[in-house]
């Protein structure tokens, strides 16, 4: 027979406080609110309705100014697509940009702008670089090969096109790298705008690679 | 499920209240014992493995030369294996076992013997045994909280389903007229879960959809298996017994119905707002946040009534082990809930994304909440399938204690930890270096607070053997127990 | 709540609003996300993972270095992810356009690894050197000292030198370093998960989702003259 032996303690089987039928019962009632059956319900469900339309109110202003235009690629909450403006672009630091293309450049001009004497001339302290926006944007363009003098050194090598009919790089991109590379290991040239770019190569088109003196004929 | 004979009185008003009112109740927890010794049995063994690996791995966090070359037992696969076999073998073992108590008592009328529902239970712990040695060995998914191997997942989600259409059939068989709320949460759990797991399996594990969409799948998969299928069972746990102990009704209880439906709709829309300022849209972090806005409702609602029903009652709250888990479990509740919200947003948020803290929150929800509450069930119903009460005192104590104050020890740690590492985050000039040596002394408490939870769960499991292992021998006296009282109708 | 029908139709309901709303409509509105096609070097981006980087990431997975590094970099105005060098923009969802299974993580117990294959070598953390992360890896406290990161010599063989030395030896110090006559080279497993490792870079800038930002809606012009100074501008 296994009722609780009085050594036992009353943790080691638990009494039941009310019958399941009682249960069901009584609180049927009460959810229901039956009038014999009343609970505290003067004040509390009115203050309960207010809460719970101030939440939802909340919640739903929340994500009316959050929404980023229901747009999947939005990951800024204050995008509004209403004022984006077509084609806009976030801000973009040339310098930057300019840096992460250089890798490019570095293979043939190092990566400190150096060069190496005799076969590739350096781009720090150089007057092509630093000089005419015109001359340095054909150059990038469209390549440069033959004999040319750079910092009192001679080179001649073939530099390739990154415009049209060479690496094919966008208007932008040859700004950001001759922004960077002007204003970099004390060079102190101006940036170079996109639009500068697009100008030039308008007029120039596709061509074969400049020599020195075709583009000392260049203002 | 055939002819089977249905072994209760047909429900007439006089023998419904007539066998309502004899508290041994016979022939429903005659039906149940099977069901729920087999889960439970399962539910302890697991308790305990999955503890000893969370050991490990708390041990490796802080100590990562611990164990160190072992590849089966590397810190990743250890925390991944103790995370599926705590959720899916402690966690579904005891919650199913509660689950049928609940349903049983409730419903009035004897559960029916299903056969192929305890070879469904056998299944899911041998898909539980396979699943640990798969992520061991290396077949893990990388799915959080569902890192076992796509090979077993199938049998989880099959058991699954057969296990939950018995549960669900004592509704059709039930000699009490009214369902409570508790059955409903049981209910809707098992419903929320199954849909769940086959939306996560079908769409993340074998036809993986494309991108962030599985970040977004596996978070709204997360948070509804913690807070949907073992919140909903653990609140159905405590507002069964909270009546049932204290011999008087819930306050405000026409609460009730809001916080259940509350509670539905807003956490199927959480676990998204763990993504905020990740790679998703962000029209999906900011309905994360209003989401965990609205879900103040529920806990207001749910909280309202729980937690003013056990202070009424805070006599018995405290000598009563199966209220004092409850009451711990309604506290853990609503501080979890809290944090949930405090935690989604605004500042709670830049302090707290992606470090400890998140696994405090998430710790505080399993152990904190739904296993305190599964203990204090468990406490009230196995001397009622053993027919005897439980074999020691001192180890009840001794459980609640260590429990107590392992949960409170991992959680503040955790929390700690977290909010450390997060402010330290927002410093650039911090190395890294510097922010993970600031944690590891909170990772050494943490460490602690797991092995004083598993001292208390060794003693649970030696009590519950202890107890058990006479009705598995057959040993079987009747309990005698007095009538229950009415509860009290008036205030 | 006694009514059965309508109860167990608020239950479907109510996480079928979820289901909709949450994974459905995503699902339908970026699920069908496309690589984009850079005009200039005619690339799709993003990159795929070459093959022993793909085999590396099923390591990364099953390791289960999820666990304690996140995927995703945060914006500059909410994180200090930029400034920490863990990548230069923000990650997007095209990032992961074509990841089998997306792991971004949920802890930071260690670093970011979204960009760890593009990260600039900091002091002696040169994180561009296949040999550092083997070493890394080996023993992180090789490499870092007072981490807390697992080692893994598993993904390492002791093997003894048949004639040269191989060239994809580790050079460890004492007392890691094997013993005379013998190397550590990293298995098939190790070098496929530093093939992940160093492949792990997000750094092309898409242009639609570089569009999506803020802009400050035009103010009217102030009449001259007017004193107040503007507001300053919200970041």
């Amino acid at each position: 027979m296994s009722a609780l032996d009085p050594k036992d303690s009353p943790s080691q089987l638990e009494r039941a406080g009310a019958s399941d039928e009682s249960i069901h019962r009584v609180h049927a009632a009460l959810a229901t609110n039956s009038p014999d059956m009343q609970e505290g319900r003067s004040k509390l469900p009115l203050v309960l309705l207010g809460f719970v339309s101030v939440m939802i109110f909340v919640a739903a202003i929340y994500v009316v100014r959050n929404r980023g235009g229901f747009d999947p690629l939005a990951q800024d909450a204050r995008f509004d697509p209403r004022l984006a403006v077509a084609g806009q672009k976030a801000a973009v630091d040339p310098m930057a940009e300019g840096k992460k293309l250089f890798a490019t450049c570095s293979a043939c001009h190092q990566g400190n702008g150096q060069g190496v004497p005799g076969t590739f001339p350096p781009l720090a302290g150089s007057e092509w670089v630093n000089g005419s926006e015109e001359r340095v944007i054909r150059i990038v363009l469209s390549g440069l090969s033959g004999p040319v003098t750079v910092a009192g050194g001679s080179y001649n090598n073939a530099m390739p096109a990154f415009g049209p009919g060479g690496y094919g790089w966008s208007d932008d991109k040859i700004s950001y790298i001759l922004t960077y590379v002007r204003q970099s290991w004390g060079n102190k040239g101006t940036a170079i705008t996109p639009e500068k770019v697009t100008e030039i190569r308008t007029q120039i088109g596709q061509r074969k690679p400049w020599s020195e003196a075709e583009l000392q004929a260049v203002p | 499920m055939g002819s089977v004979p249905r072994t209760v009185v047909p429900p007439q008003p006089e023998a419904v209240t007539e066998a309502s009112r004899r508290e041994d109740f016979g022939p429903v927890d005659a039906s149940l014992r099977a069901p729920v010794v087999l889960l439970l049995g399962w539910a302890a063994i697991w308790l305990i493995v999955g503890l000893g690996l969370a050991l490990i791995s708390a041990w490796k966090m802080h100590t990562p030369s611990f164990l160190g070359g072992i590849e089966c037992l590397t810190l990743g696969r250890v925390d991944m294996a103790a995370n599926n076999v705590l959720l899916y073998g402690w966690g579904f073992n005891a919650a199913l076992g509660l689950g049928f108590w609940l349903l049983g008592r409730l419903s009035g009328s004897a559960v029916r013997p299903f056969g192929l529902g305890l070879v469904a239970i056998l299944f899911w712990n041998l898909a539980v045994a396979g699943g640990l040695v798969g992520i061991l060995i290396g077949d893990a998914t990388a799915i959080p909280f569902l890192e076992m191997p796509s090979y077993v997942l199938p049998v989880l989600l099959v058991s699954f389903s057969v296990i939950g259409a018995w549960l669900v059939a004592t509704l059709r068989d039930r000699a009490f007229k009214d369902i409570f709320i508790s059955q409903w949460y049981v209910i809707g759990g098992i419903f929320w879960f199954a849909w769940l797991l086959s939306v996560a399996l079908l769409m993340l594990v074998f036809f993986p959809v494309r991108g962030t969409v599985q970040a977004i799948i596996s978070a709204w998969y997360s948070h509804g298996l913690l807070w949907l299928w073992f919140g909903a069972v653990a609140l159905a746990a405590i507002y069964y017994f909270i009546p049932k102990i204290t011999g008087r009704p819930l306050r405000h209880f026409y609460l009730a119905t809001l916080g259940f439906w509350s509670y539905g709709v807003f956490n199927g829309w959480l676990g998204v707002q763990h993504l905020v300022g990740g790679p998703v849209p962000v029209w999906v972090q900011s309905v994360g946040i209003a989401a965990s806005l609205l879900s103040l409702v529920a806990v207001v609602s749910i909280g309202l009534t729980v937690l003013s029903s056990l202070l009424r009652s805070f006599g018995s709250s405290l000598s009563s082990p199966t209220l004092r888990f409850i009451t711990f479990a309604s506290v853990s509740f609503v501080v979890s809930a809290l944090q949930l919200v405090f935690t989604s947003f605004g500042r709670g948020a830049a302090l707290t994304h992606l470090t400890y803290a998140e696994q405090s929150q998430t710790y505080l929800t399993f152990f904190g909440f739904f296993t305190m509450a599964a203990f204090g069930a468990i406490y009230y119903l196995v001397p009622r399938l053993a027919q005897k009460p439980w074999s020691s005192a001192g180890l009840i104590n001794v459980h609640f204690v260590a429990s107590a104050l392992g949960v409170v020890l991992v959680f503040a740690s955790l929390l700690l930890a977290g909010l450390k590492q997060g402010a330290e985050l927002q410093q650039a000039d911090l190395t890294f270096s510097t922010i993970v040596e600031g944690t590891l002394p909170y990772l050494a408490a943490r460490a602690g607070g797991v092995i004083l939870f598993l001292i208390g769960q060794i003693a649970f499991a030696v009590n519950l053997g202890l107890t058990l292992t006479p009705t598995l021998a057959g040993d079987r006296a009747a309990l005698v127990l007095p009538e229950p009282p009415e509860l009290e109708a008036a205030r | 709540m006694n009514r059965i029908s309508i109860t167990a139709l608020g239950i479907f309901a109510v996480l079928a609003s979820s289901w909709t709303g949450i994974v459905l409509s995503n699902q339908r509105s970026y699920g069908g996300l496309t690589p984009f096609v850079d005009k200039d070097d005619n690339k799709a981006y993003p990159l795929q993972l070459p093959g022993l980087a793909a085999q590396g990431k099923r390591v990364y997975e099953d390791l289960g270095c999820a666990v304690c590094h996140t995927q995703q970099v945060h914006a500059a105005v909410t994180s200090t992810d930029i400034k920490r060098g863990w990548g230069d923009r923000q990650s997007v969802a095209r990032d992961y356009l074509w990841e089998d299974r997306v792991v971004l993580g949920s802890l930071r117990a260690g670093p970011d690894l979204r960009n760890v294959g593009a990260r600039k070598p900091e002091g002696d953390r040169k994180y561009d050197d296949p040999a550092w992360h083997y070493r890394h890896l080996y023993d992180a406290r090789l490499t870092s000292p007072g981490s807390n990161m697992p080692p893994f010599p598993f993904l390492f063989e002791q093997r003894k030198i048949i004639g040269q030395a191989s060239p994809k030896a580790l050079t460890l110090p004492a007392p890691y370093s094997a013993p005379a006559g013998y190397e550590i080279i990293p298995t098939a497993r190790g070098e496929a998960l530093v093939a992940y490792l160093m492949n792990l870079k997000d750094t092309f800038n898409y242009p639609e989702e570089s569009s999506k930002v803020y802009v400050e809606p035009k103010k009217k012009e102030k009449p001259a003259g007017a004193e107040h100074s503007q507001p300053k501008e919200k970041k």
